[in-house]
């Protein structure tokens, strides 16, 4: 039940402990000092009042109780309607949570191209920068470390996918890696809405001697050129 | 000893089955008055066949020398490459087990 649902209750209750309360000290001073001569005397809510000992003590707290309980009842309007404000807000935050970006943080492993070694840490600042790595489907930050590199994720874009995410990551002239992310893969913390991909990324090298050929004019490998290719894709069997 | 030949038989077929990536390698020239020169910035896309249609794999920018990379590739994959808007070559290719630290050269390609 929620709070809308119980503040009926709360106002009988109310109400009840307003008759209720000033029994106690009543019934206490009628079994103490029943002959006590304690007087209340004079006019509450229009009725004349003249009563003595236990019952006047009755009356007399039950009428300053009485007077509050207009406040006391209003509060309990006002808390119901706090009660679902804060409700409404508390849904506007969950729906927020659940529209806000994924944060993806890629760190970067980058290996010779041979595949002996992890290049020199000093060296990451030339192949990992601003300029130098594209990661799709958004803009990036590079960190500090020239190995973190984090971007954001639009929350449809990433719900919309069905299984994966197609990530890539490039290293401008150096390599170019597809990365995909699974939404079920233990790399995805759902709380947080952020992945962590710790990829290896093999440097390129392109070919010496075509290049030395290609300088020299001596390159007499088969070229294609645009009109060796097609403006469609040949249709395979499927 | 049976035992441990089993064992060894054991991660002998794990070696085997390992899956090896493949590295793809290509250059990107220009026809400057019949000398062919380097074409940096030139966005080479890779389509592969997923057994139904091709679809754009990942997409690579070549460097200063013209050269572009995409990295670990399952052997057995169909591909073509997209440049300028052409497809290339005109029979599709397949992505061929290499050793690692080694390239399949794809065709030099000249715009």
């Amino acid at each position: 039940m929620s709070y809308d649902d119980l503040a009926p209750l709360y106002k009988i209750l109310c109400l009840a402990l307003i008759f209720l309360v000033p029994l106690a000290p009543a019934w206490g001073l009628y079994k103490i000092a029943p002959a006590d001569k304690f007087l209340a005397k004079g006019n509450f809510s229009g009725f004349r009042i003249n009563a003595t000992g236990s019952a006047a003590i009755y009356i007399v707290l039950f009428s300053a109780i009485y007077v509050k309980t207009n406040a006391i009842l209003d509060d309990i309007d006002k808390s119901v309607t706090l009660f679902s404000q804060v409700n409404a807000l508390k849904q506007n935050i969950a729906s927020l949570n659940e529209k806000r970006p994924w944060t993806i943080e890629y760190k970067l492993k980058l290996i010779k191209a041979d595949g002996s070694q992890e290049i020199d840490p000093l060296d990451y600042k030339q192949y990992v920068n601003d300029s130098s790595v594209v990661c799709t489907p958004a803009a990036l930050h590079v960190g500090d470390d020239s190995r973190t590199l984090t971007f954001y994720l639009n929350s449809d874009q990433f719900k919309s996918v069905d299984d994966t995410v197609d990530a890539q990551i490039m290293v401008h002239g150096h390599g170019t890696q597809r990365i995909p992310i699974s939404r079920n893969s233990a790399n995805v913390d759902t709380t947080n809405h952020k992945i962590t991909l710790n990829p290896t990324i093999y440097l390129g090298t392109s070919d010496s001697a075509q290049l030395i050929a290609l300088r020299n004019n001596t390159f007499h490998a088969k070229v294609l050129t645009l009109r060796d290719g097609t403006l469609k894709p040949p249709a395979m069997p499927r | 000893m049976k035992k441990i030949v089993v064992i060894i038989m054991f991660f002998a077929a794990l070696a085997a089955v390992k899956p090896t990536a493949t590295n793809l390698r290509g250059q990107i020239v220009q026809n400057v008055n019949g000398h062919y020169q380097p074409a940096a910035n030139v966005r080479v896309d890779l389509v592969t066949w997923n057994g139904a249609a091709w679809t754009s794999y990942s997409y690579a920018l070549t460097g200063a020398d013209g050269f572009y990379y995409f990295s670990n590739f399952p052997p057995g994959m169909r591909f073509l490459l997209l440049v300028s808007g052409h497809y290339f070559p005109k029979a599709p290719q397949t992505i061929n087990a290499e050793p690692p630290g080694t390239y399949q050269d794809l065709p030099v390609i000249s715009l």
